[in-house]
């Protein structure tokens, strides 16, 4: 008997140790993988003869893309994170984008679920059978992705042509900013591990069409933990902190790096439109325009 | 290196000794000051709410040989126990040699009484030898290694239980027995005053349990004490000096055991009638259960 | 004898993986002062984590009486991590701010388990494990529940708990380490010092008392030590596992069971093995470009020696 509790306790204590430490890799938006063979088909258009009418997001970036088309009176649910514009807070919540309330969903009796691979494909398949009818877009890589992105759910929507009309806006809007000379530029996401923005990711291809060369861009992950002495031999630049109480002296003062470019010459930025950058939605020109005119400022 | 053993602490007056109301007792000479031994007076003990020793009063004295023996659940593991201190009495106090048990700081305590329990478990793969050794623990300080003095101990008391072939061997590789005379050996480093054993003999084939009690005989002669728990009364009756008898919390008998050993008082206790006998060397009582 | 090579193998190895971590980088071969700089201070909290980690793991198996515990049982991991969450969410991120509240965090978890390990009176070594992972429990609970309030904190929360040594330093930050570091040594200092008392723990409660061992004291003094020591660990470097597990065993298996060697020793052993650990990971990412979790090479390192350990010692 006190042998068999001790192997029970020894067990307990094993799988406890586990549990506090090894946990899912984040699915959070956002970080998409590269490669992902998933079976839902990307960008699925919305088969059915007439438009969907009750919508649900579990993206906060396609619920920004459905108020910027205007049919945001269709949205009947979104997730706790969808947090723009400001008039989406009264809208019903249904939980966070990875583990939506399945009682909500069903309340609000909607037509279509919107999701994004690979982020909630698993999520997606549980939907689809439960019966729920689900419109699943892929994680845009690039800045074509985002604006195709777009389209698409214009189309699912069935307002493709208003969609057009965004997308072309958008294109405008980007055009209208004076690329600069190219600069290379890195850019952290996170202090302690170091975290950056890789290939993978929809920024790299962003910042490039501002001439802002993401220095990890050769990396396929969207967003790796990086060596700090990989930037010191990188050499960037410029760098561009994109994470809430970003402080530009403390990345000044790291020991190793004040022979990098960007340090110094003082070209590290802390203020910059985090929560336009980070979403791969309309928005996201937006915050190249002003990251541009930040950065082209200072030089 | 000198080491501290300030063993002969300043001796206050004799205490009174307690007086012994228990009936059929057979009488000995009380003695009127108990040198240094254990005085318990009026201890109470309880636990999980049941009342185990209510008032007990004995005096063991110093260098006895003291067998406690009775039937099970009359709380002989539980008397050595407060008397080594593992437990703390409910009511009443333990003085040992003119001093308050509680009054000892432990290492003081583990200087004087060496306690050895009815089983031994090792988690730990240690020798023989590293065993025996932690018994020279309370007389070192923390950061302090084990001396050449402290080995020499070791091994000498290894010598006296014939064992020292085993002792670099892992303490769980021998056999019980074997491991029941480590847990002997390392109680007589500890250079204590009394040895308290609780039924150190039962799972000990004869060879070893005949080697433990010539063991403790010895050590008897030299001055220490003994307070040995025992569950035979013939190998209790055979050397010790006194003996107690416990049943259900009271000290029933207290005497010497050619006194006790008698059919009808252990019929009185244990609830069977033996033939009474002699062991054919020494003479001394013994007795035999009856079946046929 | 085996174990004085033991003694040479480890400070060898340690000393040449130390060279080879301040030689070694995505920079190269190279004796630039900048780049020794950065390396330098990397190395000492990679050998500081790995030596401190494996040491708690051997006192508390020997406090414990238990082969299979971990550093983390006592829940001062899942403390710090709620230390580490709320200060992400409240936003004091600074230098000082984050090892600050994961010390703090692991501190009140220490705290946690003490009382509740003490509730039914004496506290037992069984008390101090079932407290410790319920207190584990509710930390890891409480930080998924921070972790979904502070929203795109959440990847930086995760990454850390993992555990990672490519830790950036300031000037500050190097100071408030090496200020931790020198107040753990002394930590450490004083769990060796109860070596005996450790020994002579393995056997009975009662045997050991006996002896004039101070149960009650050794495992409050063990205990707060050790958490305290984690505490520190995690606050710079995360929650890396299986070293704490693991090393003692090792040592165990070739320096014997007295506590008087298995303690510094896994101390040496644990930052051997995790500075190797983090020289393997450099290389993989600097040959692959792909970054693992510390954690990963370390149980990849220490799983095949622990079965073989375990093998060679039930045959």
């Amino acid at each position: 008997m006190k042998n068999t509790a001790r192997l029970f306790l020894c067990a307990l204590a094993l799988s406890a140790s586990f549990c506090s430490r090894t946990r899912n890799t984040p699915r959070n938006t956002p970080r998409n993988t590269p490669s992902n063979t998933s079976r839902n088909t990307s960008n699925t258009p919305y088969k059915s003869n007439k438009e969907p009418q009750r919508v649900i997001s579990l993206v906060p970036s396609l619920t920004e893309i459905t108020y910027a088309l205007g049919v945001e009176d269709r949205l009947v649910g979104v997730t706790t994170y969808c947090d723009y514009p400001p008039e989406v807070k009264e809208k019903k919540k249904v939980g966070d984008f990875l583990s939506p309330d399945p009682e909500r969903l069903r309340l609000l009796k909607p037509d279509l679920i919107l999701l994004a691979t690979p982020t909630q494909a698993q999520l997606a398949q549980d939907l689809k059978a439960a019966g729920f009818r689900v419109a699943v877009f892929n994680d845009p890589r690039n800045l074509a992705g985002v604006f195709a992105q777009i389209q698409s759910l214009a189309d699912t929507l069935g307002t493709s042509d208003r969609g057009k009309e965004l997308v072309d806006s958008l294109k405008l809007e980007l055009q209208g900013i004076e690329k600069g000379k190219e600069l290379s530029t890195y850019i952290e996401i996170s202090e302690e591990p170091l975290i950056s923005v890789g290939g993978g990711s929809y920024l790299t291809d962003a910042f490039e069409h501002i001439g802002l060369v993401n220095i990890f861009s050769d990396l396929s992950q969207g967003y790796p933990v990086i060596d700090p002495e990989e930037v010191v031999v990188r050499s960037p630049e410029i760098i561009l902190l994109l994470y809430p109480n970003a402080d530009r002296r403390n990345v000044q003062k790291r020991i190793g790096w004040s022979r990098i470019p960007a340090i110094s010459r003082n070209a590290v930025f802390d203020s910059l439109p985090v929560d336009e950058l980070m979403r791969p939605g309309p928005r996201l020109i937006r915050g190249l325009q002003i990251t541009d005119s930040i950065v082209r400022h200072a030089f | 290196m000198t080491r501290n053993t300030p063993r002969n602490t300043p001796r206050n007056t004799p205490r009174n000794t307690p007086s012994r109301n228990t009936p059929s007792r057979n009488t000995r000479n009380t003695p009127t000051n108990t040198k240094s031994g254990f005085v318990v007076k009026e201890l109470c003990f309880s636990y999980a709410k049941k009342t185990l020793f209510e008032r007990l009063t004995v005096s063991i004295e110093r260098g006895e040989f003291c067998s406690v023996v009775g039937p099970n659940g009359a709380g002989k593991s539980t008397f050595v126990k407060l008397l080594a201190r593992l437990l703390e009495p409910s009511a009443g106090e333990i003085i040992f040699r003119d001093r308050p048990l509680s009054f000892y700081r432990r290492k003081e305590l583990a200087q004087r009484i060496a306690y050895v329990p009815q089983e031994s478990y090792f988690a730990l793969d240690f020798t023989v030898i590293e065993t025996v050794l932690q018994g020279r623990h309370p007389y070192l300080k923390p950061l302090e290694r084990y001396h050449s003095s402290d080995y020499e101990m070791a091994r000498s008391a290894l010598d006296r239980l014939q064992i020292s072939k085993l002792a670099e061997k892992g303490i769980n590789n021998i056999s019980s027995g074997e491991r029941q005379l480590a847990v002997i050996a390392r109680s007589i480093v500890q250079e204590p005053s009394v040895i308290l054993l609780d039924e150190p003999l039962n799972h000990l084939d004869l060879f070893h349990q005949q080697q433990v009690l010539t063991m403790l005989l010895e050590l008897n002669r030299e001055g220490v004490g003994v307070v040995l728990v025992a569950h035979d009364l013939n190998q209790a009756a055979l050397v010790s000096q006194r003996m107690l008898v416990f049943s259900e919390g009271k000290l029933v008998e207290d005497g010497r055991p050619e006194a006790l050993l008698r059919a009808d008082i252990v019929q009185r206790h244990w609830g069977v009638k033996p033939l009474e006998g002699r062991h054919p060397e020494s003479g001394k009582p013994q007795i035999f259960l009856p079946i046929s | 004898m085996r174990s004085n090579l033991g003694w040479i193998v480890l400070v060898v190895l340690l000393a040449g993986l130390s060279l080879l971590a301040l030689a070694f980088g995505p920079a190269g071969l190279t004796l630039d002062s900048q780049i020794l700089a950065s390396r330098a201070p990397r190395l000492l909290l990679t050998i500081f984590a790995g030596g401190i980690l494996a040491l708690v793991g051997a006192a508390l198996q020997g406090l414990l009486q238990n082969p299979l515990v971990d550093p983390y049982i006592i829940g001062s991991s899942s403390g710090a991590g709620v230390g580490v969450a709320l200060s992400l969410l409240l936003g004091w991120t600074s230098v000082i701010g984050r090892p600050l509240f994961a010390f703090a965090g692991a501190a009140g978890a220490l705290f946690l388990v003490y009382t509740l390990a003490r509730m039914r009176g004496r506290m037992s070594r069984l008390s101090l494990i079932l407290a410790g992972v319920a207190v584990s429990f509710v930390g890891s609970s409480l930080v998924m529940v921070l972790m979904v309030l502070s929203r795109e904190q959440l990847a930086q929360i995760i990454y850390f708990l993992m555990g990672s040594t490519k830790v950036v330093f300031t000037p500050t930050k190097l100071w408030v380490f090496a200020g931790s570091a020198v107040v753990s040594l002394g930590a450490a200092g004083w769990l060796l010092s109860r070596w005996r008392s450790l020994d002579i723990l393995s056997t009975n409660i009662e045997a050991a008392e006996s002896l004039g061992v101070d149960t009650q004291k050794l495992t409050t003094e063990v205990f707060v030590l050790s958490a305290l020591l984690v505490g520190v660990v995690v606050a710079f470097a995360g929650a890396i596992s299986f070293i704490g597990l693991v090393v003692p065993h090792i040592v165990r298996f070739i320096f014997g069971p007295r506590h008087l060697k298995v303690l510094p020793a896994s101390f040496l052993a644990g930052a051997v093995l995790l500075v190797a650990s983090d020289l393997c990971l450099r290389g993989f990412a600097m040959a692959t470009g792909v970054d693992l979790p510390l954690s990963v090479v370390t149980t990849l390192f220490g799983v095949p020696v622990f079965l073989y350990i375990m093998r060679r010692r039930l045959a």
